[in-house]
């Protein structure tokens, strides 16, 4: 059978996803309660933490394949989202693929001319969970948000941001104690997020079913810094070598930055000069990748592959939910997926004083 | 216009998601990880998806479940996500995408491609009718997206028998595990590990030695049906008024039940019944002697505090843990409130979702635990997580599960790739290089890593799922019927669906379809007297089933005296509930342990009582510390009671 799915359009205010509507019954039913909903969470993480989570606030700058599962993750979990993304509506359709697509799928839904992507989101993440109520968007450009935009936010997540913006809005994030700024991307089968907890961060380790008292983390590299440690030194007691997702993720951000263009969403006929301009880069780094990985990554580029985009972002989706309850000690300063291999890693990147 | 699966194919290649796109894909199970299966399958590109799972949606969905809504609830779960799922499935370019509506057809096929094609079986898996191995086998990879151990068995099994490669994950809160099995790779199957089917408690802890809230509440679960359930020797507390010395409930029970059933309840009945419940009774076996030799000796329910608890309004609060006087409140109110209830609406048996049920249990097991000095008492909450054996679900483990089993599966289809390109049978796939057992963890090892891989571990060379391993049987010969052996030891515990029994190659037992009466004579006999030989000390029977394709050699032992009650390991050293030797047991579980079972190993009836929720049973087990599970919900346990003298 081919699923076919009947959209109710009476009501011209509202927006009919297409993900949204197996015919419902008509039967009443009584609105679930918050405890009801968040019961299996609930029983793993406690009370008190749901109610942070519910306190909290996260903001998305960017809605990609890899921040749509965190979105997803954490809007189900109960953690309200704002969304900033200027970008055209149609990235959510192609390079961006995510379940989040509400304009297409030869549905017999009016086709909607949104302003953006966060705008043609906005419906969908509102229709994750309704205990949440709307979801805010803020429309500027994201090189002019200011700390004022940001200091709500317990948490910011950045997905395909441009460098020199990650490094500004991680410092204005982190001004606040306790607020932490995640930029996660997937590329191909491969996967990588940096972190920046900002400098006084402290958590409360899991000891057991117990929380130990406030530790601080032991080690902090501003986002700033970490960008700026040459590849070469990228290593610690247990990658002797530079691991190979952290040398790839940072080829791509290069050559965004040189570029103006991510990587696999410039024309393909750039792809020689792509090659030449990240072996350059390569080189001025002391460190090298196979000429299988750096056809990959060439050929890749930034393709968010859903399956590889779901694991990163259960991964950081959990990470986030540390910071805002307070409880286990989070990654620092780096997360890696390799899809091949099927591991993440947590590695702090940070220049040898 | 963009090709939405430009990314992917970039990534993996033109050839392997052509492969992906016309792959047939099995998916058991449609809750937690199901869900985000079905959601990676279909941004994937995969277009041919079929489903399994009989479980409608519930509200405790919605946190992690994202194909399902509110709207959605009491709706099933397979057809809903199939419906869901197949509008994310990116249509081949965009551009192609309006000329199909421009036609009225969605993803049309202008390449050559499957329509897209998610099939919904709203059914149970151990359906063998209906999922079979020639049903298993038109799959290119089976996902198991499963939250027991009974359906995980079983479609183990099956793609063992049709050689299909099977993707086995499972969650429980944080932790996550995915691995990989396939018959013709030479990896171990889900069954090379013992697998924790049930917690069992025996009876008489239950029923006169409680030394933990788990058994408090089974006692309360005992209880509701007591008093609620139409038939009442259903519930384990049960006792003959005729025989010899009734506990002293039970003349309060029958006068309870007989005005409820009236409609003359009286309230004064509701009391004398916990009076009984609480004191008398506990009395009368303390003056037995009882619990001489206990640790803990139980104190009756103070009177005065039952009586002042009766006076009281019921307590509402569901996270606080209720006074006695309260407790004592809330089960008075409960048996009114049932009294004043249809009785087509009041459920026979407990259920954690039904709030009167849940009351009366919280209430009933405390009261109970306060008299055998058992600690803590629960709140209503925390009562329902050890009633309904709760499992912790979220999200984000299920979604990275759910990502993992796809990456296994891209291998595995590319390996069916390669094979086909070099033009050779699919039997020779080997995966035993290719995929990985993962496990999803919450504090990173001491390199860093969140998710750990590893190789496909070695089949357990006893295994006699994959390794037609002799299964050794220890068991009273002289005492077990073959309708006893088929119902406890086949099919419950080996987990046959349709066994055949042959000794020494002739038949002395087979069901199923078209399968002859005759052998029906032979139910009541004991093993020894069974024809052919019978099954004596030292016999070897051969058991088929041919809905699995598996056929299993068991090599029984006679034995009829056992050490004290221990209890018996199973599958690869089977002693199984002795007829007698003493009386005595102890906790079999841990604090955590579920409620969900009640066993008896031994008895001086021969009672044999088994009773097994239906609801979400922990089904955890192996030295990996498998973690449970959240998948759809297969098969509905079975609820059964046998009594046989």
């Amino acid at each position: 059978m081919v699923t076919s799915v009947t959209n109710n359009d009476d009501d011209d205010n509202v927006v009919t996803a297409p993900s949204s509507s197996p015919p419902s019954s008509v039967s009443e039913k009584k609105t679930p309660s918050e405890s009801e909903i968040y019961d299996r969470q609930i029983r793993l993480w406690g009370a008190e933490a749901q109610k942070k989570m519910r306190q909290s606030k996260v903001l998305y700058i960017h809605v990609t394949g890899v921040s749509a599962e965190i979105i997803k993750n954490l809007v189900l979990a109960g953690i309200a989202a704002t969304v900033c993304d200027p970008r055209p509506a149609s990235v959510l359709q192609d390079s961006c693929r995510c379940f989040f697509t509400p304009l297409e799928d030869g549905q017999p839904t009016k086709k909607i001319k949104y302003d953006s992507a966060a705008h043609a989101a906005q419906p969908l993440i509102e229709e994750l969970n309704p205990l949440l109520g709307s979801c805010p968007l803020i429309t500027k450009p994201v090189a002019e948000l200011t700390e004022d935009d940001l200091k709500e936010f317990t948490v910011v997540v950045a997905s395909q941001i441009y460098m020199a913006d990650a490094i500004r809005l991680s410092q204005l994030v982190t001004q606040q104690q306790g607020h932490a700024f995640y930029v996660a991307d997937c590329f191909g089968l491969r996967g990588a997020a940096m972190i920046d907890l900002g400098k006084d961060y402290q958590y409360r380790p899991e000891i057991g079913k117990n929380l130990g008292d406030p530790t601080p983390l032991k080690d902090y590299a501003p986002l700033s810094e970490m960008v700026q440690v040459p590849l070469h030194r990228a290593v610690n007691r247990f990658h002797k070598q530079p691991p190979s997702t952290w040398i790839m993720y940072r080829c791509l951000l290069e050559y965004q930055q040189q570029s103006q263009v991510w990587l696999g969403n410039d024309p393909t006929d750039m792809a020689a000069a792509a090659k030449s301009s990240i072996q350059i880069f390569l080189k001025e780094q002391q460190v090298s990748l196979s000429d299988e990985q750096l056809e990959d990554l060439i050929m890749a580029g930034m393709a968010q592959v859903a399956p590889v985009c779901a694991v990163l972002g259960g991964v950081i989706g959990n990470e986030v939910i540390k910071i805002i309850t307070g409880k286990g000690e989070p990654a620092n300063n780096s997360l890696l997926l390799d899809g091949d291999t099927c591991k993440v890693w947590t590695f702090l990147v940070k220049a040898k004083e | 216009m963009t090709n939405p699966l430009a990314g992917l194919e970039k990534t993996v290649g033109k050839d392997m998601l052509h492969k992906i796109q016309t792959s047939n894909i099995l998916c058991v199970g449609a809750g937690g990880i199901g869900c985000e299966l079905l959601k990676d399958l279909a941004l994937s590109g995969f277009r041919r998806v079929q489903v399994i799972d009989l479980d409608t949606i519930d509200v405790s969905n919605l946190n992690r479940q994202l194909l399902f809504r509110s709207k959605h609830v009491g709706m099933a779960k397979c057809i809903v996500a199939c419906q869901v799922a197949a509008e994310m499935v990116p249509p081949l370019s965009v551009n192609e995408e309006e000329n199909d509506s421009a036609n009225g057809s969605s993803n049309g096929n202008s390449s050559n491609l499957p329509k897209v094609t998610y099939q919904a079986h709203h059914g149970n898996v151990c359906d063998t009718s209906k999922f079979n191995v020639p049903f298993v086998k038109q799959f290119d990879l089976v996902l198991n997206a499963l939250d027991n151990v009974e359906a995980r068995r079983r479609v183990n099994r099956l793609c063992l028998a049709a050689n299909i490669p099977l993707i086995e994950a499972g969650t429980t809160g944080y932790l996550g595990q995915v691995t990989v099995i396939h018959k013709g790779s030479g990896v171990a199957c889900y069954e090379c590990k013992t697998q924790e089917t049930q917690k069992v408690y025996p009876i008489c802890t239950i029923r006169s030695t409680p030394s933990m809230p788990v058994h408090t509440i089974v006692w309360a679960k005992e209880l509701y049906k007591l008093l609620f359930h139409s038939k009442v020797e259903e519930s384990m507390l049960f006792e003959d008024p005729a025989s010899d010395e009734p506990s002293t409930y039970m003349e309060g029970v029958f006068q309870l039940r007989e005005q409820l059933a009236n409609s003359t309840f009286d309230t004064k009945t509701s009391k004398q019944v916990l009076q009984d419940l609480y004191a008398t009774e506990i009395q009368k076996q303390l003056d037995m002697d009882r619990y001489k030799a206990a640790k803990k000796t139980p104190t009756c329910l103070d009177l005065t505090m039952l009586e002042n608890g009766m006076q009281r309004s019921a307590p509402t609060t569901t996270t606080e843990i209720w006074s006695l006087e309260d407790s004592v409140a809330a089960l008075a109110a409960c048996i009114q409130q049932a009294s004043q209830t249809p009785k087509n609406e009041l459920l026979q048996e407990f259920d954690k979702d039904d709030d009167l049920a849940m009351r009366f249990v919280t209430a009933a097991s405390n009261l109970r635990s306060s008299v055998f000095g058992i600690e803590p008492l629960q709140s209503l909450y925390s009562a329902k997580g050890i009633a309904g054996n709760i499992i912790p679900a979220i999200a984000t483990t299920n979604a990275i599960c759910a990502g993992l089993q796809i990456l296994q599966a891209f291998k595995i289809l590319k390996q069916q790739l390669l094979l086909e390109q070099q033009q050779k049978d699919r039997a020779e796939l080997q995966l035993g290089k290719t995929c990985l057992y993962v496990n999803c963890i919450r504090n990173r090892t001491r390199n860093g890593l969140y998710l750990t891989a590893s190789a496909l571990e070695d089949p357990n060379p006893n295994c006699f799922v994959c390794k037609n391993a002799v299964i050794p049987l220890a068991l009273n010969v002289e005492e077990w019927t073959l309708q006893d052996f088929l119902e406890r030891i086949v099919k419950k515990r080996l987990g046959f669906e349709e066994p055949t029994l042959m000794l020494q190659g002739d038949f002395i037992w087979e069901e199923g379809d078209g399968a002859e009466d005759d052998y029906q004579v032979n139910l009541p006999k004991k093993l020894t007297a069974l024809p052919c030989g019978g099954i004596q000390h030292g016999t070897v029977l051969e058991i088929d089933d041919n809905s699995q394709n598996l056929s299993i050699q068991v090599s029984v032992t006679h034995q009829d005296v056992w050490e004290g009650d221990e209890v018996p390991d199973f599958p690869f050293s089977v002693g199984n509930m002795p007829v007698k030797k003493k009386e005595e047991e102890k906790p079999t579980s841990s604090e955590s342990a579920s409620a969900a079972a009640v066993a008896k190993p031994t008895d001086d009836d021969d009672d044999v009582v088994e009773i097994i929720d239906d609801d979400e049973v922990t089904t955890s087990g192996g030295d990996r510390k498998r973690p449970a599970e959240d998948g759809g919900k297969s098969p509905p346990r079975s609820k059964r009671r046998r009594v046989k003298k």
